[in-house]
């Protein structure tokens, strides 16, 4: 049957519609999408960012380094799917705008060409119909008109004739209020929204487009995807670069000594970075990554291809410092953060010690390892000439640059850190807590003790309502964003981060995954040291805390008691930055809790039905009197609670793993 | 399948590993790895070939030897009483080689207390003297080994201190505090290592 029952889309009504949609579901959001990634960056905050006239020797490298990663984010291959897209969309567009007015003139509805409702009686249609047959028939046309106005004019006749003629019989007419045809009721027609060259072509070439489309093209995409996801981890490293990863920590021995530079020997293994710097062996990558932190330039490989390899290096650092905490590892993560920032802020390997002050521009390294001070705090009290000796530095314009990054580094001072589980006085056994800590923001010009006690009380009092005990993180996003990285070293452009690692005090195991804060108030730097002193005499009045909260995972022991921990918050950016502070969970039975509330919230009176209910259950009840209920009760209990709780111990003892390590740990003591 | 490709030579009575045959190691077991353990294998088995006495029936350690290790450790001490430090280093380094010189068989685990209190004493002589960086050698190895008495903490700090690693003197003495909260050695040290860290960052 080559005549098919439905009826082709010939006069292109309604497919380009769909084609319309269909593109433009597919293309405005990744439109947006690819925008929005575009400006991503420029509308960040930048409160609090250190901006700095210091420009390295690299600065043109890293200029054009950064400029190619960003024509290369406007002129790829997804961006070009986009423009063809947009062409296609408007090229649609266009069709259907000059498409539509041919398509409605085919209909004919003889109520609508003599202007009448269709309820209008016979009589209303005969003096329409001479009224308008008057007008347009052709022998009184004015002489005026042109050629085409009077065609226009002879057509339109002819169609009030028609439309009178079957609006004049009565089978007609009702046959046109019944079915909207002259001829009754139609065959019901199936369209379809195609063109009939697309499913009826004769031709192969449209068979063969469709199985490639099908049979090729879409298997592959899929493939190429799944490989994607397949060969990438979670945090973006090369799964054969993990396994290679963990293969490193598996073999780790903790009698060896480890540096950064085993770190950064371990990641010019990984596939990434042979991509980046291919036909180098190893020890010249490594020896790459040494002479950047040492800021030195000029040989082995191309500078764009080395920009290009150091770049790669926080992810995959980072990749190495969730694997190394997953083992639990503290040696290997903590030259992880240290690798990361020796990278970011180009300071020599080798300067142990002296991190603070080389990390600033301009410095001397020879100089400043040989010189007595080691902090930044410490350079902010020396004369003019002595910060000049101590960083090697000899014009006033490059030692202000350098001061003027020194005093801008965030260093946190902590003031208060706590387990806090919401809703809980304290760590209830069993619970899940998460540390919550307070800390204050200084530049290295600042100078003073500040303390927990420089505050009056209430500064710390943290509101419990309905949403913090839903979210209790959410308070955190209500500080600022901290602004992008002083790094004019590293090829691209770094977040300030501090990554918080949790280990217990006595193996020196790690227990979580690191966590990132991405959220502080750096404003305090802004305060002259006049200011500071001032504020610090008047209770820290211009002084603003800043919060950190580590959430944990893992749910406190099941036993009461005191269980130590070390907690440190290490910036991914700067030294001498970093918190290290030791941390005692106490678990303990929220008994006391349990009084209060029975105190808070009166017993049900015994006469009500909830008083009723609780007699039956044997809970104590209040008389009609105002006393609760006597001691004993009380006593009994409690007692209850008690035992309720040891019941859940059971459970939970084969969660917690923290017991066990210290009994390992005592084993050697013994022996 | 994953096999180790090892070969036993008959001539020496040992068992080698071809590097050849690296790649085809299964995962976690690394060729250097591979080789130190059949290095320790070799020198078992050589050792028990050339062994004189009767077939050792357990891993008891010898008890001569330990009396050699007591001798050293004690003559050491005495040394370090009267401020020979030169001496008692070298009665406590004696004392390590014969301890860890032991034949191989004999139980690593029974013997390590002897080598921890060597190790110890030798850190205190060089702390006295003043050799910081040789006293963090052992006392990093102590800690390592999981020796976790609280004096090792304070030993390790101390070293740490001289050498001007302030954070890590604190990190050592809060992590020995963890184990004896109630240490009032290791709380004075503590608020001394704080006093001189908030002095080099300039806000005392």
């Amino acid at each position: 049957m080559s005549n098919s029952k439905y009826n082709y889309d010939e006069n292109s009504e309604t497919w380009p519609y769909f084609a319309i949609t269909l593109v433009g579901v597919l293309v405005i959001p990744s439109t947006v999408s690819s925008i929005s990634s575009l400006f991503a960056k420029e509308t960040k905050n930048t409160n609090g960012a250190i901006t700095s006239t210091f420009k390295p020797l690299t600065f043109q490298l890293i200029k054009k380094f950064q400029s190619k990663s960003k024509a290369s984010k406007l002129f790829n291959a997804r961006n070009l799917l986009l423009v063809i897209g947009w062409g296609i969309l408007l090229y649609l567009g266009n069709y259907v705008a000059h498409k539509e007015i041919e398509s409605t003139a085919v209909l004919f509805d003889p109520f609508e060409i003599l202007g009448i409702a269709a309820s209008a009686t016979d009589k209303e249609i005969k003096s329409i119909y001479r009224k308008l047959s008057i007008k347009y028939h052709p022998d009184k046309l004015s002489s005026s008109l042109s050629e085409i106005e009077k065609q226009k004019a002879e057509e339109t006749f002819v169609l009030i004739n028609k439309a009178y003629k079957s609006l004049t019989d009565a089978t007609t007419k009702e046959n046109f209020l019944k079915y909207g045809h002259p001829d009754g009721p139609q065959a019901i027609t199936q369209g379809i929204a195609l063109p009939k060259f697309l499913i009826e072509s004769q031709g192969t070439v449209l068979v063969l487009a469709y199985v490639f489309v099908i049979a090729i093209l879409l298997p592959f995409i899929v493939r190429y995807w799944w490989n994607n996801v397949k060969s990438y981890t979670k945090k973006g490293i090369r799964t054969e670069t993990s396994t290679m990863f963990v293969e490193k920590i598996l073999n780790y021995k903790p009698t060896t000594l480890l540096t950064p530079i085993t770190i950064l020997a371990w990641i010019s293994e990984s596939e990434e970075i042979k991509e980046a710097l291919p036909k180098l062996p190893q020890e010249d990558i490594v020896e790459i990554f040494i002479a950047h932190c040492s800021r030195q330039m000029g040989f082995l490989a191309k500078e764009q291809d080395k920009l290009n390899a150091i770049s790669k290096v926080p992810v995959l650092v980072n990749g190495l410092l969730d694997l190394a905490c997953h083992f639990r590892n503290s040696e290997i993560a903590l030259a992880c953060i240290e690798t990361l920032r020796s990278v970011a802020s180009a300071v020599p390997l080798s300067g142990i010690r002296k991190q603070q002050l080389l990390q600033l521009p301009n410095v001397d390294s020879k100089a400043v390892e040989k010189s007595s001070i080691s902090t930044l705090g410490k350079l902010f009290t020396l004369s003019e000439e002595e910060q000049k000796k101590a960083l090697g530095i000899e014009s006033s314009a490059s030692l202000k640059e350098a001061l003027d990054v020194a005093s801008s580094i965030p260093l946190l001072k902590v003031l208060k850190a706590q387990f806090v589980v919401p809703g809980e006085d304290g760590v209830p056994p069993g619970s899940i807590a998460h540390i919550s800590v307070k800390v204050m923001i200084k530049s290295a010009k600042h100078h003073g003790v500040v303390t927990f006690r420089t505050f009056p009380e209430d500064k710390f009092h943290e509101e419990e309502t309905f949403e913090t005990l839903r979210d209790p993180f959410k308070m955190l996003k209500d500080q600022p964003d901290l602004p992008p990285a002083f790094a004019p070293y590293f090829p691209t452009s770094m977040k300030t981060q501090w990554t918080s690692l949790l280990a217990i005090q006595k193996d020196g195991k790690l227990v979580e995954q690191p966590a990132t804060t991405t959220n502080l108030d750096l404003s305090n730097l802004k305060l002259s040291p006049e200011e500071f002193k001032a504020s610090l005499k008047d209770k820290g009045k211009d002084f603003v805390i800043g919060t950190i909260k580590i959430p944990l995972t893992q749910p406190a022991p099941p036993k009461e008691g005191n269980y130590e921990f070390r907690l440190m918050i290490k910036s991914n950016n700067y030294f001498g930055t970093d918190l290290d502070l030791p941390l005692v969970m106490v678990v303990k039975n929220p008994t006391e809790k349990v009084n209060e509330k029975i105190y808070e919230v009166p017993a049900p009176s015994d006469d009500s039905i909830a008083g009723a209910m609780a007699q039956m259950r044997g809970e104590p009840v209040s008389t009609s009197g105002d006393e609760y209920f006597d001691s004993e009760d009380e006593e009994e209990l409690v007692e209850a609670d008690g035992l309720g709780l040891d019941d859940e111990d059971d459970d939970w003892s084969d969660i917690d793993t923290d017991t066990d390590d210290e009994e390992d740990q005592e084993d050697p003591k013994e022996k | 399948m994953s096999s180790l490709h090892l070969s036993y030579q008959k001539t020496n009575k040992q068992v080698a590993f071809d590097t050849a045959n690296k790649d085809a190691l299964p995962l976690g077991i690394s060729s250097e790895d591979l080789t130190e353990q059949l290095v320790q294998l070799n020198e078992l088995a050589q050792q028990l070939i050339s062994f004189d006495g009767e077939a050792p029936k357990n891993a008891e350690p010898t008890k001569n030897i330990s009396m050699g290790v007591k001798k050293c450790h004690e003559a050491g001490l005495s040394c370090l009483k009267t401020a020979k430090f030169e001496e008692a280093i070298k009665h406590f380094s004696e004392g390590i080689k014969i301890a860890t010189n032991r034949n191989k068989w004999e139980s690593f685990q029974l013997t390590l207390f002897e080598t921890h209190l060597c190790l110890m004493n030798r850190a205190d002589a060089y702390l006295m003297s003043g050799k910081y960086p040789e006293a963090l050698q052992d006392t990093d190895l102590l800690i390592k080994t999981m020796n976790v008495n609280p004096d090792n903490f304070y030993r390790r700090s101390i070293a740490h201190l001289e050498l001007g690693f302030l954070n890590e003197a604190k990190v050592d003495l809060e992590r020995g505090l963890a184990f004896q909260p109630n240490n009032e050695k290791l709380k004075r040290q503590l608020l001394v290592v704080m006093a001189k860290i908030f002095q080099e960052d300039g806000d005392l």
